[in-house]
């Protein structure tokens, strides 16, 4: 968490969007400053008429160039140092991205929990959130119903984001349980989704 | 007006509801709905919404959820789980019924009916001490505090001495709930209260059928007033209480300086036996000779009846032609029917209350009367050695009470209402009530009478029971004030609730009652329900009952510190 305390990390720059979300590609490893967001991490694209705030909803690796997969590389029981430093032209070959569903937008200085006007350009910037940014962005989550339509990796990436918010906050139980109620409403009629939810919140339990 | 106090705590909101089915609360979810603090049946609430608040109570309280959330197995399997659950796919529901308006922008009355239910989303909140004073008020010479809510132990519960007294008022619960000890509290603070009215009509005098010797002296040591015996009404208003006994040399009637309670038989009419044929185990057709003798002997019919009796006795009464069998052919009767009323005549003349020759000093029933009519308040204490106890208190009840209510009436009716010679008004204070006012007995006793024609000629019924649905319900529809204590048997409770709104809820209320000091008031003196924790009665209120009286008449009653050097 305390890279969060400090200048937020940047990510990447969006490669797609719309405004209900859009896809980022990671800048490579030897970057400086540059990172791989973690799934169900807050990002915010900097850039274009408003901030656009996101949920990582998947980080996805692999070539660069789909028509040439990468082989299989190193004998059983290398560690996968060994297989980079026997192998060095493979790395640059393979990118990072990710994907965000948008949970709000910035206007005149607040964050608001609606989607934006316009998607975020192509190339803008995408950096982490702070802690405030955080609680801003979960002290209304009106934006599960578009979370809901991404499926399990939605709800996964939503217990993820509801988990580290409410460590952030002063009372982290009585936040967690804020959250849930809050969020409980909006899958009302899908009591058995609900239940996996809070199974994945559940600080207690095994997910 | 002031609205709901911002004090009081956040329950939950209005969901749901009608003016006649009553209110839906669904809880916040930290309202702890499992701590009686909070919640429970017979709270009060207020809940405001628009220009309105509103005065309900708590009728059920509920557990819902959603979609069955609450069955899926792992709703179980975490804490964590459970609580983020509670309040929002599970939640807690109140039953509300909004009684009255207590705060309505522009309204002329300061607590009114309730005519519409308040808004979706009204908050709920527990009720305030300032509420509650809104509309029971505050102790005072026309207020008498009775008790608490049960979740508001600082909001006294106030009635008025004026709605108390218009309409009869009756005292139900089992054995051992408390009924002797709310009937004196309710009897001092009336005695207190009608002494100091300035109008005539709006005095009060009270005559009490004390069956167990409760009301005169002090009473048995109670769990609401500590170790302390809570004194009866003529230990502390001598100057106010006369007492007549069956058996003045008993304990408490002797500590009382009891007169003596005695009947002269030329006062019996064979309407005293009509009123009391149950008791008495008198048929039908033995009441009608009793009406045919007296048509014969006159006025002193029984002594003539007994004395018949004696001579047949020696005649060993089995004679074809012994004077009685004689009589029985003569008036048209069957022997048996003679036997019988012939039995209840002696078993009569047996007791210690028989005074064959007319007391010199005037009857006792005369006394009574008189003292009633100068102000005095009267006890009758039955607390004596009698056999069968149950038919000498009903007749000598019935026998008292049927001259003394036809003497208010002719007077009432004699005097225009503003005359200060005008009666004052006369609570007659009956335990036991069924054995006066059942079915069958109603039409026919002086008791039933007063039920029915209710304060016009002011006179009211206090009655006193443990089998509430034995009295007639034409007669319990008439006592408009009902204190109900713990009560075992369903048709009781059904019995006492005819005839009040939201009569399920309160039944709910009812059998939830805890067995001793817990009350729920309704009816005629109570804007709304309530539940009320009795008040104590302990050394402190007692002599703030005194002092009440003595500054109302100076140095007539006994000193508090009378009371107290025993």
């Amino acid at each position: 968490m305390n890279e969060r305390m400090g200048e937020a990390p940047w990510y990447g720059r969006v490669t797609s969007a719309t405004v209900s979300g859009f896809t980022a590609e990671c800048w490579s490893e030897d970057t400086e400053g540059a990172r791989v967001p973690r799934f169900g991490e807050l990002v915010c694209a900097v850039d274009g008429p408003a901030p656009v705030y996101a949920l990582v909803t998947d980080v996805a690796t692999g070539p660069a160039d789909s028509t040439r997969p990468v082989q299989l590389r190193g004998a059983p029981g290398v560690p996968l140092e060994e297989v980079h430093r026997q192998h060095p032209h493979v790395l640059p070959l393979l990118r990072t991205g990710f994907s965000a569903t948008t949970v709000g937008h910035g206007r005149d200085g607040t964050l608001r929990p609606s989607l934006p006007g316009s998607p975020p350009p192509v190339l803008a910037g995408v950096r982490g959130c702070t802690d405030d940014e955080l609680a801003q962005v979960c002290r209304s989550p009106d934006f599960v119903p578009l979370l809901m339509l991404t499926g399990v990796l939605g709800d996964q990436a939503l217990a993820a984001l509801v988990r580290r918010a409410a460590a952030t906050h002063p009372d982290p139980s009585g936040e967690l349980v804020r959250l849930c109620r809050e969020i409980g409403a909006h899958y009302a009629g899908d009591p058995q989704r609900w239940m996996t939810l809070l199974r994945l919140v559940d600080p207690g339990g095994e997910a | 007006m002031n609205g709901p106090q911002p004090a009081s705590r956040l329950l939950g909101y209005v969901t749901a509801g009608s003016l006649e089915r009553g209110l839906e609360v669904t809880l916040a979810p930290e309202t702890p709905f499992d701590d009686p603090a909070m919640v429970g049946v017979g709270y009060y609430v207020a809940i405001e919404s628009g220009s309105l608040a509103y005065l309900g109570m708590v009728t059920d309280v509920r557990l819902a959820s959603g979609n069955g959330i609450a069955g899926l197995p792992a709703a179980t399997a975490s804490p964590f789980v459970r609580k983020a659950l509670s309040g929002a796919g599970v939640y807690g529901q109140l039953a509300v019924r909004p009684y009255v308006v207590i705060a309505a922008r522009g309204a002329r009355e300061a607590v009114a009916r309730a005519r519409t239910i308040p808004g979706h989303f009204a908050p709920v909140r527990q009720a305030s001490r300032a509420e509650i004073a809104q509309v029971f008020g505050e102790e005072g010479d026309d207020r008498i505090y009775v008790g608490t809510p049960v979740d508001l132990e600082d909001a006294p519960i106030c009635l008025s001495y004026d709605a108390l007294l218009e309409r009869s008022i009756g005292v139900f619960g089992r054995t051992g709930t408390g009924k002797s000890f709310l009937t004196r509290l309710a009897l001092a603070e009336l005695l207190v209260r009608g002494k100091a009215q300035e109008r005539a009509a709006r005095r009060a005098v009270g005559l009490i059928f004390d069956l167990h010797g409760d009301y005169g002296w002090e009473g048995q040591a109670d769990p609401l007033s500590g170790s302390v015996k809570p004194p009866g009404l003529k230990q502390l208003f001598p100057q106010d209480v006369s007492v007549f006994a069956l058996d003045p040399n008993a304990g408490p009637a002797k500590r009382s300086n009891a007169e003596e309670l005695h009947i002269w038989p030329g006062e019996i009419e064979p309407e005293d036996l009509d009123a009391s044929r149950e008791a008495l185990r008198l048929t039908e057709q033995a009441v009608m000779a009793a009406f045919e003798l007296q048509r014969r002997y006159g006025a002193r019919w029984v002594l003539r009846v007994l004395e018949e009796a004696q001579r047949d006795e020696t005649d060993d009464g089995e004679s074809a032609t012994s004077p009685l069998n004689a009589l029985a052919h003569d008036l048209n009767f069957q022997p048996g029917t003679i036997t019988n009323l012939l039995r209840v005549l002696r078993l009569l003349s047996r007791a210690a209350y028989w005074r064959a020759e007319r007391p010199a000093h005037g009857t006792a029933k005369d006394a009574i009367l008189g003292r009633l009519q100068s102000g005095q308040w009267v006890i009758v204490d039955f607390n004596a050695r009698l056999v069968p106890r149950e038919a000498h208190y009903v007749f000598l009840a019935n026998f008292l009470t049927r001259r003394i209510y036809d003497q208010w009436r002719r007077k009432a009716e004699e005097e225009p209402g503003d005359s200060p010679a005008y009666p004052p008004h006369l609570v007659v204070a009956v335990e036991e009530a069924h054995n006066f006012l059942s079915r069958q007995l109603a039409g026919l006793t002086a008791f039933g009478q007063i039920a029915r024609e209710l304060r016009k000629y002011n006179v009211t019924l206090l009655v006193i029971d443990q089998r509430p649905s034995d009295i007639d319900p034409e007669v319990m529809s008439q006592i408009a004030t009902r204190f109900v204590l713990k009560l075992d048997n369903e048709r009781d409770v059904e019995a006492v609730l005819e005839g009040q709104e939201d009569r399920g809820g309160l039944k709910a209320i009812v059998n939830r009652l805890n067995t001793q000091r817990e009350a729920v008031i309704v009816g005629h003196a109570v804007p709304v329900p309530v539940v009320a924790r009795v008040r104590m009665w302990d050394q402190a209120e007692q002599r703030k009952i005194v002092e009440r009286r003595r500054r109302t008449v100076g140095a007539a009653g006994a000193t508090a510190d009378d009371l107290y050097r025993r």
